[in-house]
């Protein structure tokens, strides 16, 4: 290859990982949420269906998230949100939702899987969910800030919020479905 | 502004790149030594979007410094991680495409 062809082969591939970059800075980085124990027929996330995992999925690629299972609500929950929310608006909203009031009851595993997520402990939850990011965009080598994805905002008081910037998208796992038993090891 | 890192052994090459990229309005600064690089990485005001490493033989190993540098550009904290461009002078094969790849650089061949 010529000189300049190949400086241009260079500079093309650094134009499209600087294009790369920009795009996961400006709508986050994609997020695939798993549910699992749905009821076989229904097309949406109805009360009784489980979290039961986060995965990053970057260059076609699935990381997941080494989450607990308040943990994995927390991110369920910010996920539908695009609006930064207190300690105490995320315990009420949890609190009030039957979707997470009735996690992973499908399974007829009673109360096993529900978890009740005190406005105390959301800024450890949270702690531990920037945590688990650093982990998998290292993992993953993703050129991001996990502060930049699970954001802290501030308010005119003490209160903080907090927002995901990401992409997420859900898919479900029936609790009959044979193409979910890969999912059950 | 974009900073880059640039990192080959070869005076005259990286000249050439290291115009190349300054005239695509990037702030680069260059490097022959992995060591010299390692330690810019792990430097916490030297802020670096881009690092490109020039492979230009077969002794060294590579995928073992690549990962060098990934690890020290992480070790700085959390925080922004640049982004790794390997230039190759040589066909290492699809296999070593793959496994930079699977590192999240990427790779050209000149």
């Amino acid at each position: 290859m010529s000189s300049n062809n190949s400086i241009a082969a260079v500079l093309n591939t650094m134009d499209l990982m600087l294009a790369e970059a920009r795009h996961l800075r400006a709508a986050g980085p994609d997020f695939l949420l798993v549910h699992r124990f749905r009821t076989p027929g229904i097309d949406y996330c109805e009360p009784g269906e489980e979290v039961f995992a986060v995965l990053l999925v970057q260059r076609g690629r699935k990381y997941q998230l080494p989450l607990a299972a308040s943990q994995r609500l927390i991110f369920d929950y910010l996920a539908h949100s695009n609006i930064a929310q207190s300690s105490k608006q995320i315990e009420i909203g949890i609190r009030s939702d039957a979707f997470y009031q009735q996690h992973g009851m499908n399974a007829k595993s009673g109360k096993a899987l529900v978890r009740q997520i005190p406005r105390s402990a959301v800024r450890e939850h949270i702690k531990r969910l920037h945590r688990a990011l650093v982990l998998v965009f290292q993992d993953a080598n993703l050129p991001i800030d996990p502060r930049k994805v699970l954001v802290v905002t501030e308010t005119v008081s003490n209160e903080v919020g907090y927002l995901l910037r990401a992409t997420c998208r859900w898919t479900h796992l029936d609790l009959t479905a044979h193409d979910s038993q890969r999912f059950w090891k | 502004m974009i900073r880059a890192l640039l990192i080959d052994d070869d005076r005259n090459h990286a000249e050439g790149l290291e115009r190349a990229l300054n005239q695509r309005g990037l702030i680069t600064s260059c490097t022959a030594s992995i060591l010299e690089a390692v330690r810019r990485l792990q430097c916490r005001e030297a802020s670096i979007d881009l690092v490109v490493v020039v492979i230009a033989d077969r002794w060294h190993p590579w995928l073992e410094i690549l990962h060098q540098l990934q690890q020290a550009a992480w070790q700085v904290g959390i925080g922004e991680f640049p982004l790794f461009l390997c230039v190759s002078r040589l066909n290492f094969g699809t296999q070593f495409q793959l496994q930079i790849e699977r590192m999240g650089a990427r790779l050209v061949i000149e």
